[in-house]
């Protein structure tokens, strides 16, 4: 006892050496998670883009990818979100489902992104969506367009940018059967977006009184169509709606130039990509068709950020904005405005910030709204033919916006909404 | 339009389709015949002449582009070739795997330099359009691709059956050490056969572009329907791969009169038709294909 005595005396008492040890570890806890902090506060804030590049929809993929880097730079230019710099990560989904699953697999799993966006093809947005789901990660449709996606294939974490095929039939069946005829005739991109397109058409058809002459399906990957416009000039229909897309589309109205078939009947595309018609150029953008969204409406902020974006992607391949990048654009933008009001990146808090919200400043006549119920952003769509190149101001002033839907009666009301959302609890937390 | 011209409409868009698959196809069927390579780059190659003109024809035109295009494509060929000659009589694998190498390659290449984005090319202007006859029309260009196609044709036959040049490519694949022991020089005729072939397939690229759009994987949609018109034909048959090409053509043609669905369906169920009756094509030797 002695000995313990006496060596206490002249070292460290038990009680001291707990007390350093404390001291030491609050010390070393402290400066950890002052260092932990700090990094969070300067971790960015990752957003993976799932873009085409390469597919029926290359052009367009690129173009909406360019809007949404803008919306990140001019973002990052004012210091970031919550104080955080905003990165992107790019993966060429291809315009493949499969090549698209794996890739947003590797960009969530390996490249750790806290948020996901891109799609063109509806083959592509719905399994994205449904992945994006599985994870609980905030996924932004951009510019698919089938309504399945915000109908019966409705998921929590997934928003859908672009007006889609309801709004865009609903918006030109009741003018189409009352300007051009009511013997139509149908042409369906074989993949979910078309057949969907095509199932809203009918619903319109009955609506109108309008008479179907036939229907043919054309191949995700279809190059001639020489068989199909033999057939459209032997059945004569008044009107042919196309409900087809990207590559397909423009190569079918070049075909279709060929073999004189854009005066056999008026053509309606009842979706159309800016992108593709810078394509096919003027002469060869016949018909009538809907758009969301052109750099050439006279409407508030769309002079300014026109401007903006020219100069950002003054060489870019299409250097202005259009239907495509503009839709990027306000996705990415109002995301990171979202994350800044829920003031976090904790996905529960985002889709809340997001659910039911008034985009007053859209470049356009009339607001858009998020609606809480199925995630479609409600908006203004527009009726509009190809200009002749003589009413053309400049090499992209091809669309002549003939008239204006606004989004009450563009959009589908929710009594015929098929969309039964998961519950938060059901959806897993991600990221924050 | 009344029936009779639609068949017939589809009739000749099926003729122009099977002409065209003709042209490809033989390229292939030189190559394989000569040389006993499946040249699986010939695909690649006949984007390639399509992309090559699509750069060409707006500073020389459409006609030099035509010429232009499909001898740059013979130049890679007969480079490849001098890879390709050290598969000779070895394995055939080892050929496909060389040329199934240089496709990737040449596909990834056109992607670099052209982006994988599509294009639309346009037909030329003399030719843009439709010519009509009563109820009877077709577009113009595609008559101008049978033109070319048979012209095209008609020179290989030529080239094959009356030239001095075309009876040693004939025996070279046919009896390759007595061609050396008469003192030809056998590399350098194999290498001139390859640099023809994947002439061929560039000239079928370029002339195909306005019909099929560009994009950088065109190139395997096309070697599969030439690949079945040269088992359909029989290997070696100069003539197997014409009426192959037309047969292949004419029941997708009017598949598309019946069932527009089922125009690739049936060209499998043509090929499984076939074989079972002759395992050697309609006109076919023994081949490589049968080791």
């Amino acid at each position: 006892m002695g000995n313990r005595s006496t060596h206490g005396n002249k070292g460290l008492t038990r009680r001291q050496v707990l007390k350093a040890a404390a001291g030491i570890g609050a010390g070393v806890g402290f400066i950890g998670n002052w260092r932990w902090a700090r990094a969070q506060a300067k971790k960015p804030i990752v957003i993976g883009l799932t873009c085409d590049a390469t597919g029926t929809f290359a052009d367009s993929g690129q173009a909406e990818r360019r809007g949404m880097i803008l919306a990140i730079e001019e973002f990052n230019a004012k210091g970031g979100v919550l104080g955080r710099p905003i990165e992107h990560k790019w993966e060429d989904t291809e315009t493949d489902a499969s090549v698209a699953v794996r890739k947003a697999q590797r960009l969530i799993e390996r490249d750790k992104i806290d948020f996901m966006m891109g799609a063109l093809s509806s083959g592509v947005a719905a399994p994205l969506s449904e992945l994006a789901q599985r994870y609980g990660i905030i996924y932004f449709n951009s510019n698919s367009s089938s309504d399945t996606v915000t109908n019966e294939k409705c998921q929590r974490t997934n928003f859908a940018w672009d007006a889609n095929n309801w709004m865009f039939a609903y918006a030109l069946g009741p003018l189409v059967a009352k300007e051009l005829g009511k013997k139509w005739f149908l042409l369906t991109h074989d993949y979910v977006w078309g057949k969907n397109a095509t199932a809203v058409t009918r619903d319109v058809m009955k609506k109108v009184g309008a008479e179907e002459m036939g229907e043919l399906f054309i191949p995700q990957g279809a190059r001639d169509f020489s068989a199909q416009l033999l057939r459209i000039r032997s059945v004569k229909p008044q009107v042919v709606i196309a409900n087809m897309a990207g590559i397909e589309q423009t190569a079918l109205r070049e075909q279709a130039a060929e073999f004189g078939a854009e005066k056999d009947a008026a053509w309606v595309f009842p979706q159309q990509d800016f992108p593709d018609m810078v394509t096919l150029g003027p002469k060869k953008s016949f018909g009538y068709f809907c758009t969301t969204w052109h750099y050439t409406l006279n409407e508030p902020g769309v002079k300014e950020f026109t401007e903006r974006f020219q100069k950002r992607w003054a060489s870019a391949p299409i250097p202005v904005p259009d239907n495509v990048s503009c839709n990027g654009y306000l996705a990415a933008r109002e995301l990171l405005r979202a994350v800044e009001r829920a003031g976090t990146t904790k996905s529960h808090d985002v889709i809340k910030a997001l659910e039911g919200h008034v985009i007053k400043d859209n470049f356009r006549k009339f607001p858009s709204v998020i609606r809480e119920w199925d995630h479609l952003v409600g908006q203004m769509l527009y009726l509009a033919r190809t200009k002749k190149e003589s009413e053309m101001k400049g090499k992209y002033d091809m669309i002549d916006m003939m008239s204006a839907v606004p989004p009450e009666v563009a959009s589908p009301p929710r009594e015929i909404s098929k969309c039964k959302m998961q519950s938060y609890a059901e959806t897993p937390v991600y990221g924050g | 339009m009344p029936i009779a011209t639609e068949l017939i409409t589809h009739l000749l868009n099926g003729l122009v389709l099977g002409l065209l698959y003709a042209v490809i196809a033989l390229g292939f069927m030189l190559i394989l015949g000569t040389m006993e390579v499946i040249n699986f780059s010939h695909g690649a190659l006949f984007a390639l002449g399509g992309y090559l003109a699509l750069a060409l024809q707006p500073h020389v035109g459409w006609w030099a582009a035509l010429a232009l295009a499909p001898v740059g494509v013979g130049l890679v060929g007969l480079l490849m070739e001098f890879g390709v000659r050290r598969t000779y009589g070895r394995d055939p694998l080892f050929g496909l795997l060389f040329t199934f190498g240089a496709a990737l390659a040449i596909e990834e290449l056109i992607r670099i330099v052209w982006g994988s984005r599509g294009y639309t090319i346009s037909a030329p202007a003399f030719v843009a359009g439709p010519f009509q006859a009563g109820f009877f029309f077709y577009s113009k260009y595609r008559v101008l691709v049978a033109v070319l196609a048979v012209l095209l044709l008609g020179a290989v036959w030529y080239f094959l059956d009356r030239t001095p040049y075309g009876a040693i490519v004939k025996a070279g694949a046919y009896d390759s050490e007595m061609v050396r022991a008469l003192g030809i020089d056998l590399a350098r005729v194999r290498n001139l056969v390859f640099a023809l072939g994947t002439f061929m397939a560039g000239i079928a690229g370029v002339i195909a572009a306005p019909m099929w759009s560009l994009k950088p994987t065109i190139g395997a949609e096309a070697v599969m329907p030439a690949f079945i018109v040269v088992v359909i034909g029989g290997i070696g048959s100069f003539w197997g791969a014409i009426l192959g090409g037309l047969m292949v053509g004419l029941v997708s043609g009017l598949s598309n009169l019946v069932v527009p669905r089922g125009s690739i369906l049936v060209m499998y169920l043509l090929l499984a038709v076939v074989l079972l009756w002759r395992p050697r094509g309609l006109m076919g030797q023994k081949s490589v294909l049968e080791l």
